[in-house]
């Protein structure tokens, strides 16, 4: 892979590190109780637990951050 | 159709035999025999190292008790899948910098990386090792039971089986079994054939884990149909419980964030990132392990066990369904309902094959946990005890340690069914995690940081350990369940994770400690993170070679 400079990537290091540990913190943290709901009035979108559909997009942003950092911020040095 | 089961096993296990023996002819030209047998050479491709390192995160618990908790929790429980990405990105941000100056510098056990930057102390070295023993050894025993258990699963209509005079019920046949092959196949090839038969485990657990959420699925109508029948459950399943309720928010973000990097930090994982070729291969490791694995949970095993709950519904008081002893057994129930119903024979065949899958996610653990623990016997105490042996004695060593660990495992498990034994191996396996953990303060120190000193380290280390030891099961084994202390860490357990818990002691110690001790001197330490950094020679001290 060819190597971007390092201090023009530093703004996308802090950007993902950010959105992934907030994805972290907030997916099954406050975000599965606002996206759940609660027992007696438990939230669907198209039929599906909306619970389970967060874990899904929660999930996502986490893989989509490493997927990213992969491509541009892990170099090949070997 | 009753010989299935048979064929499938034979194929399976001669197939983990067949790999050992290439492996051991493959190895046979090395010219390091130690890291030739521990690391492979250093050479571990992207095939092999991505299989391994999935295959030895996950034991039977992927395909068993995850499952079984959404069984019996709904979706909460699938929120423990977050720590993938977690440890997805440790496999590169830590494990390339520990590959880096593993290879420059010639080390093969995590001890022998810790130990040289905080200074060569035989102390530090065994606290690390014994940390490591602790993550190990029950993990050893419990998948040994495991296969056992999961052998008897495979043929339940063989009460049991006539050796050499004597009667064994399956599950001790089982143990005997796996253990003899998997100490086979580990002793002669050493870590190319740990990893080759990774690969064949790490690909039957994979498939097994997707089909059976695909089938189950398909069973109930495509997704439409699926979705509807599980709209149907109780609310609870399907929102997420306040804490300090099982599987609560705070618990389920302290175990994704640290549970995770705990295993990835275990002596077997720590090797597989000194045999790793080059950080391209963990850099797409950490890719195939991010988006494989969630697949194979989120979209496979974790809707069996939400589908299983529409099929197999609990009893009004609580308990388990006829058929059902045990929630972790919901997968094995359901592909043995449902694949012979709608597949025939494929379906037979299928259900053969993720059983096997199952124990081979068992054995991929063991053999992998065997493998370290020989290394960290010979490395770190044997080569200690006695610095002038050589490479091949210390090897030779090695494969002793893996005959009386196994035999030892096996034996515990036959003899010790019920006994106090077994039940305090079982603690130690609960907390394996919460012991691994302890070394993450000082893994992150030696890699990003470099300010803490030896003192602070093993003051950490001791810490941590200490606190671990003091949360149930292990407590409530040392003060009595009744205990105030026990009571208290069982509180405190209930909201957050265990290693996480321990975690924050030894730092606080760690940080403290080192403030007010000397660090390592600043050459020293300018050297190391020059190694941690720079790129390795062409003609490092040990050989590199495609495996």
């Amino acid at each position: 892979m060819t190597d971007p400079p390092t201090d023009k990537l530093r703004p996308l290091r802090i950007r993902l590190t950010v959105v992934f540990l907030a994805a972290l913190l907030i997916g099954p943290g406050l975000g599965s109780h606002l996206a759940g709901g609660d027992p007696e009035n438990v939230r669907f979108i198209f039929g599906v637990p909306a619970l389970y559909l967060w874990l899904v997009f929660t999930c996502l942003v986490m893989t989509s951050c490493i997927l990213i950092a992969a491509r541009t911020l892990w170099r090949d040095e070997d | 159709m009753d010989y299935i089961p048979h064929i499938t096993l034979i194929l399976y296990l001669v197939g983990l035999l067949a790999l050992g023996i290439l492996g051991l002819l493959k190895g046979r030209r090395a010219k390091h025999a130690e890291a030739d047998y521990y690391l492979a050479s250093r050479g571990q491709g992207v095939l092999t190292t991505s299989l391994t390192i999935m295959a030895t995160y996950f034991s039977g618990f992927a395909i068993l008790t995850f499952p079984g908790w959404v069984y019996g929790n709904g979706v909460p429980p699938m929120f423990y899948a977050l720590n993938l990405p977690v440890a997805a990105a440790a496999i590169y941000i830590l494990g390339n910098p520990i590959r880096r100056i593993g290879r420059k510098r010639g080390y093969i056990t995590p001890a022998d990386m810790i130990a040289d930057y905080y200074g060569d102390s035989q102390f530090i070295r065994g606290m690390v090792a014994f940390l490591g023993a602790l993550y190990v050894v029950p993990y050893v025993v419990m998948q040994v039971k495991a296969g056992g258990i999961l052998a008897q699963g495979l043929f339940p209509d063989i009460a049991s089986v006539t050796l050499l005079g004597q009667e064994l019920t399956m599950e001790n046949a089982g143990v005997g079994a796996l253990s003899l092959i998997t100490m086979t196949y580990v002793i002669v090839g050493g870590m190319r054939s740990v990893a080759w038969t990774d690969v064949l485990q790490g690909l039957l657990l994979l498939s097994a884990m997707l089909l059976s959420g695909v089938v189950l699925m398909h069973a109930l109508g495509g997704p439409s149909g699926y979705f509807k029948e599980v709209s149907q459950l109780d609310g609870q399943l399907l929102t997420m419980p306040d804490a300090p309720a099982k599987f609560n928010a705070w618990h389920a973000v302290t175990f994704c964030a640290f549970a995770s990097l705990a295993s990835i930090v275990q002596p077997a994982q720590w090797m597989r990132f000194y045999a790793a070729r080059d950080s391209a291969t963990l850099r797409r490791t950490a890719i195939a392990f991010s988006t494989i694995l969630p697949i194979c949970f989120i979209f496979g095993v974790f809707l069996v066990g939400l589908g299983g709950r529409t099929l197999y519904p609990m009893l009004a008081d609580g308990s388990l369904p006829v058929g059902l002893t045990n929630p972790d057994q919901i997968v094995v129930r359901v592909i043995q309902d449902l694949f012979p119903e709608l597949l025939g024979t494929v379906g037979v065949i299928l259900v053969s094959l993720i059983l096997v899958a199952v124990m081979a996610a068992s054995m991929s653990t063991a053999d992998s946990n065997l493998h370290a623990l020989s290394a960290v016997a010979t490395r770190d105490v044997y080569h200690q005890l006695r610095p002038k042996a050589g490479e091949k004695e210390r090897t030779w060593f090695g494969r002793a340690v893996i005959v009386i660990a196994t035999l030892a495992a096996a034996g515990i498990t036959y003899a010790g069914s019920g006994t106090n034994l077994l039940d305090t191996i079982a603690a130690f396996f609960f907390l394996a995690m919460a012991f691994s953990a302890q070394l993450l303060p000082i893994t992150i120190d030696l890699i990003f940081l470099r300010r803490g000193s030896k003192a602070g380290a093993v003051a950490g280390l001791v810490a941590g350990m200490i606190v671990v030891f003091l949360f149930p099961p292990l407590g409530a084994l040392l003060f009595g369940e009744g205990s105030a202390l026990v009571s208290g860490t069982g509180k405190l357990k209930a909201l957050l994770d265990v290693g996480f818990c321990g975690m924050v002691v030894n730092t606080i110690v760690f940080v403290v400690v080192s403030r007010f001790t000397t660090p390592p001197d600043t050459a020293h330490r300018e050297a190391f993170a020059q190694d941690l950094k720079s790129q390795p020679q062409q003609n490092a001290d040990l050989p590199i070679s495609k495996s």
